[in-house]
């Protein structure tokens, strides 16, 4: 059983790890952190409480802070590039790379508390009620602050990159 | 209380961009779409880490069986590491080969040289096809398999009739991890020639410690120690009798070894048959007997020198 968890949720746990710290390496680190967790834990788990997804992802997102106290900060460093190896790119594909960066560097300038709902929604990729659930708030307040950000990082993406062709 | 390792509870998938574009009812995919795309694919690296994890599960699953172990030797630590899964597949992937009796292992293994401690010598240049050709022996024993779950470090010292020793000294950086434990009763407490008699439960604990976060290690840097409230004992882990090098701790005889078995061929699964030693692993073995005990220092990843494992040897109390 642990098996089949661990491959469903190994992806999301990560991601939202990547999306939190920046750093693919403690990133790894910390996902790992989060299953070797919900493993040593696991008859402590309670499925009256929350579903196993949502425990789970209390687990990384505690490691997470903890992590981040312990490190006196909150961001680390910026978000790995898609594009690692030396091929050059086409024309195309490199003004989607700077758009992607663009946008990496917008939700690094959002509110800690509008990048973790980021995170764990396009991350993660949880449904607003495994989020509300996490969080401890109501489905459609997840849904409205979701939406809110949405609009606002739309709006700023899409002037950097109008930005960026003027120049 | 539910366990999520054996309950079902649903199937998780992660939302694609369609989905979140519904629940979300926005009008406009294309920044949903660029933030999926910033969405990585674990590396393997981490994927057989976690994997790791679930060996244990695996191993437990065997809880109950009854599995035949052949021969002259009961191994209680190679039975123990054999379901310690996190133990020994988090600390010791494709490093570390357990000494079994099964006959198969034995065959492949070739000759047994030596018990020393917790270690057992054997022979790498006997390495033969492994089979399970080679008939079981008179002395074929029934062992009734136990669970070895990880604890905190308390919840297994009031489990065990004996305080647990521990070392005074341990590498900058390094802190308890896991402790595990399994018992046996007095009655499977063959090849102890220790004056505990047979009245108590045969106890291992094995106690883990890796890493903190912020230490400078490799991640999967870890050092373990393996307590047994016998001397004598017989079985253990196997390690290359070229590796073996006479030592001492506190004054009394001990036997280190460094390197570890590595797989010939990575495809292939860590079978004795695939298995080399390489004595230029950063891997180590430690084991001797003391006040009772049979201890099993084992580290990996550390870059500690031979001194200085005999150095935190010295230091359990």
């Amino acid at each position: 059983m642990f098996t089949r968890l661990y491959e469903e949720h190994l992806g999301a746990v990560f991601n939202y790890c990547l999306f939190r710290v920046g750093d693919r390496q403690l990133a790894e680190d910390l996902a790992a952190e989060a299953f070797e967790q919900a493993w040593r834990d696991r008859h402590r788990y309670d499925p009256e409480r929350a579903s196993f997804t949502t425990w789970l992802f209390a687990i990384a997102r505690h490691r997470i802070v903890d992590r981040q106290r312990k490190l006196g900060q909150r961001t680390l460093i910026p978000l790995d590039g898609q594009h690692q190896d030396e091929t050059p790119l086409p024309d195309e594909q490199v003004e989607q790379e700077a758009q992607l960066a663009r946008l990496r560097h917008l939700v690094r300038q959002l509110p800690d508390e509008h990048q973790e709902l980021i995170a764990l929604k396009f991350a993660a990729g949880l449904t607003n009620r495994c989020i509300a659930e996490l969080l401890n708030k109501s489905e459609s307040a997840i849904g409205s602050a979701i939406y809110r950000i949405m609009q606002k990082l739309r709006q700023q993406w899409e002037e950097e990159n109008v930005r960026s062709y003027n120049e | 209380m539910f366990d999520p390792t054996t309950s079902d509870t649903g199937t998780f998938r992660q939302l694609d961009v369609d989905e979140i574009v519904e629940e979300l009812q926005l009008e406009d995919a294309a920044l949903v779409q660029a933030l999926v795309a910033l969405r990585s694919r674990p590396r393997i690296a981490l994927q057989e880490r976690v994997k790791a994890i679930t060996e244990t599960e695996r191993l437990e699953r065997a809880e109950g069986v009854q599995e035949v172990i052949g021969g002259h030797v009961l191994p209680s630590l190679s039975r123990l590491a054999l379901r310690a899964g996190a133990v020994a597949a988090i600390l010791f992937v494709a490093a570390l080969l357990l000494l079994a009796t099964v006959p198969s292992v034995r065959a492949a293994f070739g000759r047994i040289m030596q018990q020393r401690f917790g270690l057992v010598l054997v022979e790498p240049d006997a390495f033969e096809a492994p089979a399970f050709t080679e008939p079981l022996e008179d002395s074929e024993v029934h062992v009734e398999e136990r669970v070895v779950a990880p604890l905190s470090f308390e919840e297994v010292q009031a489990r065990v009739p004996f305080s647990i020793p521990v070392p005074q000294l341990l590498p900058d950086g390094l802190e308890l991890w896991a402790a595990h434990m399994s018992e046996y009763p007095a009655s499977e407490n063959t090849g102890s020639d220790s004056a505990q008699t047979q009245a108590e439960p045969q106890v291992v604990v094995v106690l883990t410690y890796k890493p903190s976060g912020d230490a400078a290690y490799d991640p999967s840097a870890a050092l373990t120690l393996i307590v047994t409230n016998r001397t004598g004992t017989e079985g253990g882990y196997a390690v290359a009798a070229s590796a073996e090098e006479s030592v001492e701790v506190n004054g009394k005889p001990a036997v280190y070894a460094r390197g570890s078995w590595q797989r010939v061929d990575e495809n292939e699964p860590p079978d004795p048959a695939n298995m080399v030693w390489d004595g230029n692993a950063d891997a180590t073995m430690l084991s001797w007997e003391a006040d009772g005990f049979t201890f099993t220092l084992q580290g990996y990843l550390l870059g500690l020198s031979r001194e200085e494992y005999i150095q935190i040897a010295e230091s359990v109390k």
